[in-house]
């Protein structure tokens, strides 16, 4: 087990709650995919993982201690002031890495997302998928149990789309657990092993692609997008 | 609804916002230990200055005086008092938007009557005392600085709205030259300068109410103004930190930053402390506004320490070495509140000597600057020497006293 999620409320206060009755667990490997319409809950649920929310009733269990989390936000954030390289600098710091193996995790990411000729460079001028890559690369340098990512496929270009789920799969491969956020319901069926659906800041099917399509319950159900539909309008 | 209604109504919306602002941000604290002292030591000062007891003012000439009340001059900002949604409805009433531009102006011109009859009475007793100008020169001479101040606030605005940035700047510059160059004139022509300001202010009057106003511009200009007060003050809040306008705009910056180009790393070591050590130096010599800021204040300081007279200058020297304090507290808050350190699960690090280092750094070269001008204003060169290691240890307090006082939990 990666992480434990119970919460009972969370959102501006107590008398403002925006999520509640969340409770789910990701496993080593597992690729969890946070689905639901705009306004569902999403986005607090996540802040409520990273203890970003300004009020929470629940716990957020870590299997380890020493377990550390990345989040890829939907929305790029930087240091304006400082180049990409300070960036990585920066984050292999607060780890308390090596400079030879910050360079050796990051070289090849670079090359990848071919960022190599801009590391000298300030963030603040690159193009949103630029700035994304930038987050990508920072998460995997860091190589934590658990990635959050919130909308990944917003700013990418295919190719590097491809390499961010190729390199997501090794991750995976290697034991770390992956929640993702995301509309692209075709997407996420595609490679999600597990689905959280929200509607209305409440989980209202979970489990696996075959749990969720018994849970939509019609025999002309035959993909997420279909289901999820029946199960909005049952809500 | 008229014309005065509407204005009416958006006046007090104004006034309530900036009500809130100042509940939000001012205190009896604020009173206690900043305005009342204040109010205090400037009353002292004042009835000081009508009775010649300080002797600077002797060795000030009357060109740097026009100099500083040009400079007044520039300042201020005045509103259009037009909402974004106004462009759905109110917009196409161009009746009532004419009647609401007019009231504007008529209030602008109001405000601007009460801030340069302040300021005038505020520096009357150099003019009159020092300078030895009679109450009718000098009365004719703060007319002529209203109605300059009035053409000033039009033009300005309407340079903002309907040039380029570099041409407005330019057109500002020379509009203040030419008042530079009135004002002195003045001193032996009053009644001729005061029939050019006259004309001067009917004519801005007459371009900005012949020219139909731009819509969104306005809006922009309002929120910027806005904006910027709003954060100059909210900047003494721990969460907030410094103003946002403080930050360069995206076309202002170019690809590399002018410092440390090559992303040199200042310390070897890999350590959270080292990395929030290099993340504040690196940050804060990259935004140069803030080191425009940091100069302005000591370079200001200094002329402080030295205009004042014997005991206010170590008054003001205490309350400057405390305002770099607070720079550096602002700054920090504002550094670690970044959502960029929210991307990761880090270690929890103990910061507390990290933020010391940081405002003690910062500290130092005002302090270092305000003890040698009070050191030898007050000792001659004895002072150059004793006063600056009284000045370290006053930061070190004053440094260790504020990192107490920052957010260093991250």
């Amino acid at each position: 087990m990666v992480i434990d999620i119970n919460i009972n409320q969370a959102g501006y206060g107590k008398d403002e709650p925006i999520i509640q009755n969340i409770n789910f667990s990701i496993k080593e490997g597992e690729l969890v995919g946070l689905l639901g319409p705009n306004g569902a809950g999403k986005s607090t649920t996540i802040k409520s993982i990273l203890e970003t929310i300004d009020y929470m009733d629940g716990s957020v269990q870590f299997w380890d201690d020493s377990m550390r989390y990345a989040y890829i936000p939907e929305q790029p954030v930087y240091y304006d002031e400082l180049t990409l390289w300070e960036h990585i600098q920066f984050t292999a710091s607060m780890c308390e890495m090596s400079e030879e193996k910050m360079k050796d995790r990051v070289q090849p990411l670079l090359e990848i997302f071919r960022l190599n000729k801009v590391i000298h460079e300030l963030p603040v001028t690159f193009s949103k998928g630029m700035q994304q890559k930038l987050m990508i690369i920072l998460a995997f340098l860091i190589k934590p149990n658990l990635y959050i990512i919130d909308e990944p496929f917003i700013g990418l270009d295919p190719k590097a789309m491809k390499d961010f789920l190729r390199l997501l799969e090794h991750e995976r491969a290697n034991g770390a657990g992956v929640l993702m956020s995301t509309h692209m319901l075709d997407t996420a069926e595609r490679i999600c092993d597990h689905f959280i659906l929200m509607s209305e800041g409440e989980v209202i099917a979970q489990g696996t692609l075959e749990n969720i399509l018994k849970a939509a319950g019609s025999n002309n159900v035959v993909s997420l997008l279909d289901s999820f539909e029946i199960l909005m309008e049952r809500t | 609804m008229t014309g005065f209604e509407l204005f009416k109504k958006r006046l007090q919306h104004h006034y309530r916002f900036y009500n809130r602002l100042r509940h939000t941000t001012v205190d009896w604290t604020v009173w206690v230990y900043i305005f009342i002292p204040f109010f205090i030591v400037g009353a002292s000062f004042y009835i000081d200055l009508w009775l010649k007891v300080p002797i600077w003012p002797e060795n000030v000439s009357a060109e740097f005086m026009l100099m500083v009340v040009v400079f007044l001059m520039y300042l201020g900002s005045h509103y259009a008092f037009l909402f974004n949604a106004d462009v759905l409805y109110l917009w196409q009433k161009i009746d009532l938007i004419n009647a609401l531009n007019r009231y504007r102006i008529g209030y602008m011109a109001l405000i601007t009557f009460v801030k340069t009859s302040l300021f005038m009475i505020l520096v009357s007793p150099i003019f009159i005392q020092y300078f030895n100008w009679d109450a009718l020169t000098y009365l004719k001479f703060s007319i002529l600085v209203y109605i300059l101040s009035t053409a000033k606030e039009l033009l300005k605005r309407e340079a903002k709205i309907r040039l380029s940035k570099w041409t407005y700047r330019f057109s500002i510059l020379l509009l203040m030259i030419v008042y530079f160059l009135m004002l002195l004139k003045s001193v032996t022509n009053d009644w001729a300068m005061l029939m050019v300001s006259i004309v001067i202010l009917v004519s801005s009057m007459v371009i900005v109410l012949s020219k139909p106003q731009k819509f969104y511009q306005e809006i922009e200009i309002d929120t910027e103004q806005r904006n910027q007060f709003t954060q100059l003050i909210l900047m003494q809040s721990a969460h907030i930190g410094a103003p946002e306008w403080m930050t360069q705009s995206n076309n202002q910056v170019s690809n590399r930053p002018w410092i440390f180009r090559n992303s040199q790393k200042l310390y070897s070591t890999y350590t959270p402390q080292f990395a929030y050590q290099e993340l504040m130096i690196k940050t804060l010599l990259r935004r140069k506004k803030w080191v425009l800021l940091y100069l302005q204040f000591t370079f200001g300081g200094v002329a402080l320490i030295v205009l004042f007279p014997s005991w206010y200058k170590v008054l003001i020297y205490l309350i400057l070495l405390f305002f770099i304090g607070q720079l550096a507290r602002s700054y920090w808050n504002q550094i670690v509140s970044e959502r960029f350190l929210e991307l990761f699960y880090w270690k929890p690090v103990e910061l507390s000597n990290v933020s010391k280092k940081m405002f003690r750094l910062m500290m130092v070269p005002s302090s270092l600057l305000f003890s040698i001008a009070l050191g030898y204003k007050l000792f001659s060169y004895v002072g150059i020497i004793i006063v600056p290691i009284i000045g370290f240890i006053l930061s070190f307090i004053i440094a260790d006293f504020f990192s107490r006082r920052v957010i260093i939990n991250i």
